[in-house]
């Protein structure tokens, strides 16, 4: 009995490995994805068959009411200069990966709205709960307000190529407009 | 000559050294898990906010700052006793606590900022635990050796076609790409790239072949086999070197101890098993075969794989028929 319990579990488990690596799933996946357990089937596709040829950055900026610019673009430091130490001891990379799957996630979560034809005007409700999204939103609220006339803080998430992002950013998210929480603006 | 639990034990190490690096490295951004942090609490303890007070009560409580921070201690503990010379079935516990802590840190995080290696150890620790919970005998441990065994290859050979049907990849376009990133690149390697192009394309094409032909190890002669473990080993310590992609090394070469085992010396033989657990193995094969393809009928689209592969075909005829 406990043969057949362990052939049928790691069978079972590698059959569905080798079916997740090359199909393209179905509608149909899409709407029960939380029914697979991803997080045991392993995606071996490293790099591939689109290389991750891009950085994403996650800039912010204060409003004071909403198309009301105040103060600068600023950023969330993500990139680090490689070193030799990283080949033993690289913890920031788990962030940065987190960062790079949230971007990722939610683009595609944009795409997945047809209706939405404008991208940085606004995006739906349903985006707004998910967790990547309030993620994203819960750090870019920690940096203090710029001005004290800000009201509203919104993200953008853009990609560049290069290590110094000399190449102009190209916006792929646009968060909607967050208002500060009233004892954020009185401390300040 | 090496033997199945000499082969394990190197196994169990370079594990060991994987997970006690990746929990070291989460205690070292446990800010991250708290307040604005990006894997905060606040925010991942609302994954689960309907069902019974008590259990959504309990979820909040071992995905809390505090209790993140405990488990990864506890995963970094766990981790360091696996160096330690202990008994085969504290070996089978240890690494089964290892599994079921981690895939829970997967879960509370949906997966975000997890990579390769991580993947590889989820499923290198439950069957290892399963093969020392057996003694490493029989055909139980036999079965769940194979499947890391079956997974590594799996890995290697997945990577290395999805590389070869990718015309960036086979242009020599791809290295110069991602080693231009911040995130996973190289100024210095990028910048030799560019200043000699040949490099980008033997360096793609190098990756292609080895990574495609890396299931080979399995029946490979002995030296041969021996040179592509080698290979593979420094292809990691590029990987970690250029990209900073440490744990990758240590994960993967875990499975090299049992790669080289099923090539010296079969772990086991089919014929050899008793019927009554060939009956077993053919049940389990069985089973594993009705949920793959249900899973492959309801969710996959099959109909789009049938039309592409008949408009090869056609096109195919078509060209042919031409010339």
């Amino acid at each position: 009995m406990a043969l057949l319990i362990i052939a049928a579990v790691f069978e079972t488990w590698l059959g569905l490995t080798i079916v997740f690596q090359f199909m393209r799933p179905s509608p149909r996946w899409i709407k029960h994805h939380k029914l697979i357990p991803k997080h045991v089937i392993p995606k071996w596709t490293f790099f591939a068959p689109s290389p991750g040829s891009v950085d994403y950055r996650i800039v912010f900026q204060d409003y004071r009411a909403e198309e009301e610019p105040v103060g600068n673009i600023r950023e969330i430091p993500l990139h680090v200069q490689r070193s030799i130490l990283h080949a033993i001891w690289n913890p920031d990379k788990r962030r940065r990966k987190a960062f790079f799957d949230i971007a990722q996630q939610l683009q595609q979560l944009q795409q997945m709205q047809p209706l939405q034809q404008d991208r940085i005007r606004g995006i739906g409700l349903g985006i707004q709960m998910t967790t990547p999204y309030l993620a994203i939103l819960n750090v870019i609220m920690e940096p203090k307000p710029t001005s004290s006339e800000a009201r509203y803080r919104r993200f953008l998430i853009v990609f560049t190529t290069g290590f110094d992002g000399a190449t102009v950013p190209q916006p792929v998210f646009a968060s909607n407009f967050h208002p500060f929480r009233t004892e954020a603006l009185a401390s300040d | 000559m090496i033997d199945v639990r000499s082969a394990v034990a190197c196994t169990r190490i370079l594990v060991a050294i994987s997970i006690s690096i990746g929990a070291a490295e989460y205690l070292a951004i446990s800010s991250q898990f708290a307040g604005f942090g990006i894997f905060s609490d606040r925010v991942y303890r609302l994954n689960w906010i309907h069902g019974p007070r008590v259990l959504v009560g309990f979820y909040r409580t071992i995905f809390s700052y505090r209790a993140v921070r405990v488990r990864h201690a506890i995963h970094l503990g766990l981790a360091l006793l696996l160096f330690m010379n202990l008994g085969l079935r504290f070996y089978s516990l240890i690494l089964a606590i290892l599994f079921f802590n981690q895939l829970i840190t997967s879960f509370n995080q949906t997966g975000l900022g997890h990579d390769g290696s991580d993947h590889m150890l989820l499923v290198v620790t439950p069957a290892l635990s399963v093969a020392y919970a057996f003694r490493l005998k029989g055909p139980e441990a036999w079965i769940a050796l194979s499947f890391i065994v079956a997974q590594s290859a799996l890995a290697y050979a997945t990577s290395g076609i999805s590389k070869l049907i990718s015309p960036v990849w086979r242009s020599g376009r791809s290295l110069p790409l991602i080693f231009n990133t911040a995130g996973y690149g190289s100024s210095h390697v990028s910048a030799l790239l560019a200043r000699v192009p040949a490099f980008a394309i033997i360096g793609s094409w190098t990756v292609i072949v080895f990574e495609c032909t890396m299931p080979l190890v399995l029946i490979a002669p002995r030296g041969i086999m021996i040179s592509m473990l080698l290979f593979a080993c420094l292809f990691h310590l590029g990987c970690a070197l250029a990209m900073g992609l440490n744990c990758f090394f240590w994960s993967f070469a875990s499975t090299f101890p049992l790669l080289y085992l099923c090539n010296v010396d079969r772990i086991y033989v089919v014929s050899e098993l008793e019927l009554g657990d060939k009956i077993g193995l053919l049940a389990g094969c069985a089973f594993a075969l009705v949920v793959v393809g249900a899973v492959l009928g309801r969710y996959y689209d099959i109909v789009f794989y049938l039309r592409k592969v008949t408009s090869v075909l056609r096109n195919s005829a078509v060209r042919g028929f031409r010339n």
